[in-house]
């Protein structure tokens, strides 16, 4: 039979043990790269401000419904709720009263899916290829920039367009007037 | 708009303060928006500013990181990055807020890199009352101008837009500034989603081209060129819109006598 010594040191190991399990969720989940997943009370505020989200009510799930989707780790699902329409404007991590960060999440989430072959479009692996060989996202070119004088007519054109705006009606590059 | 806390905006830097920095160009502006590129450029001589514009600089890796590819775009920010330190410079200023929030990073602090945006440079000149130069610019028109606020810049590099925008306006006569309603709401061409989803992305920009035109404005600064070039593009749509998305450069540069003929001798 236990002494009350005996009790009392029972109770305070289980206790402790008992006590350090959300230190060791936690723990596991920053490991494993989880903790905002975890931190996340599900409040919907980051639903609330998502602009995707109100353009397609119904079809983008949101950043909390990816939070919870990664947690899940149920990628296909991620990859239906449209994970690739978030346009990153950080309106949900601004909105997040425990100031979590729901992009980071998204890059991460993002990446895991792709090196699976889910979720990219033929335009993401275009942007990647162009980056990776011409360092640009936009033009076959080598990777040094464009000199700023073989730009000259687009300038003029933008330049003389904007000066209808501004109503400077004698502004016009390549006149006399000029 | 959500109450949020950006970091104070306490500079008011000259030229000469600033010291030398490196023009971080990005992908659009040279490639795309090339009036803006211009007008960057010219404006930062017009002021005197020590700058360099690197021509080997690639991608900042953020459309790549939307994309899927985190290591691809981890090497290109840090391409970037030690290109910048063998020019021997440890400051960067972005005219694109999506490279500059890409750029501003551990990497960047570990380097002892310093990243800001141009919006930042245009701020110090209005506080310092240097950006209206009377004598050498035209008559300044009367126009309403509002401002949108790219994502990058104001949530990713924590930047003070409503503040920014409102000085640098300001510092000019007869131009009369008025906030947009929602004016921190994405324009929708961010994360990839103009280049996978063109349907959604123009969805997503229909409020915010609602929101410009219910201002009544001439002319909607845009710090970023990629939101320049979708907000325009929306603008331009509209039949009954004779507003223009523009880069605060462009607008500064646009009023001094002279660009004209800068832009002849090119």
């Amino acid at each position: 039979m236990l002494g009350i010594w005996d009790e009392w040191n029972l109770f305070a190991a289980v206790a402790m043990i008992l006590a350090s399990v959300p230190f060791l969720i936690m723990l596991y989940a920053s490991i494993r790269g989880h903790e905002t997943t975890i931190l996340c009370m599900q409040c919907q505020q980051c639903v609330a401000v998502c602009p995707v989200r109100a353009a397609q009510p119904g079809k983008y799930m949101g950043p909390l419904g990816i939070e919870v989707t990664s947690r899940s780790g149920t990628k296909a699902r991620a990859e239906e709720g449209g994970l690739f329409s978030c346009t990153s404007c950080m309106s949900c991590v601004e909105a997040c009263p425990r100031g979590l960060n729901v992009k980071h999440d998204m890059d991460k989430f993002r990446h895991a899916l792709a090196k699976k072959g889910m979720g990219q479009m033929d335009a993401h692996k275009h942007i990647i290829k162009m980056a990776s060989t011409y360092g640009n996202v936009f033009d076959k070119q080598p990777t040094t920039l464009p000199d700023i004088r073989t730009q000259k007519d687009k300038i003029i054109k933008f330049l003389n367009g904007f000066a209808k705006i501004t109503k400077y009606e004698d502004f016009k590059i390549g006149e006399e007037n000029q | 708009m959500t109450e949020r806390v950006t970091k104070p905006v306490i500079n008011s830097r000259t030229a000469k303060d600033w010291g030398k920095f490196v023009l971080y160009e990005g992908c659009t502006m040279p490639r795309r928006m090339v009036g803006s590129r211009y007008t960057t450029r010219y404006v930062l001589d017009k002021f005197n500013f020590d700058y360099v514009a690197l021509d080997d600089a690639k991608c900042c890796g953020a459309p790549v990181m939307r994309s899927g590819a985190e290591d691809v775009a981890l090497e290109c920010r840090m391409y970037n990055l030690e290109l910048v330190k063998k020019a021997g410079v440890n400051q960067i200023v972005s005219g694109c807020p999506g490279c500059g929030s890409q750029l501003k990073s551990e990497e960047a602090e570990k380097l002892g890199i310093h990243v800001y945006h141009l919006i930042e440079v245009l701020y110090d000149l209005a506080k310092n009352g240097e950006l209206y130069q009377k004598d050498h610019m035209r008559p300044i028109p009367n126009l309403k101008v509002t401002a949108h606020y790219p994502c990058h810049m104001h949530r990713g590099m924590l930047i003070d837009a409503q503040k920014i925008h409102e000085t640098i306006v300001k510092a000019f006569p007869n131009l009369e500034y008025v906030e947009m309603e929602d004016p921190d709401r994405c324009c929708g061409a961010g994360g990839g989603v103009r280049a996978s989803q063109k349907e959604l992305s123009f969805t997503i920009r229909e409020r915010k081209i609602d929101c410009v035109i219910e201002t009544e404005a001439d002319i909607v600064l845009a710090a970023c060129p990629f939101c320049e070039l979708q907000i325009d593009e929306g603008l331009r749509a509209m039949p009954d819109s004779g507003a223009r998305a523009i880069t605060p450069q462009s607008l500064i540069a646009m009023f001094f006598k002279d660009i004209g003929r800068e832009v002849a001798k090119l």
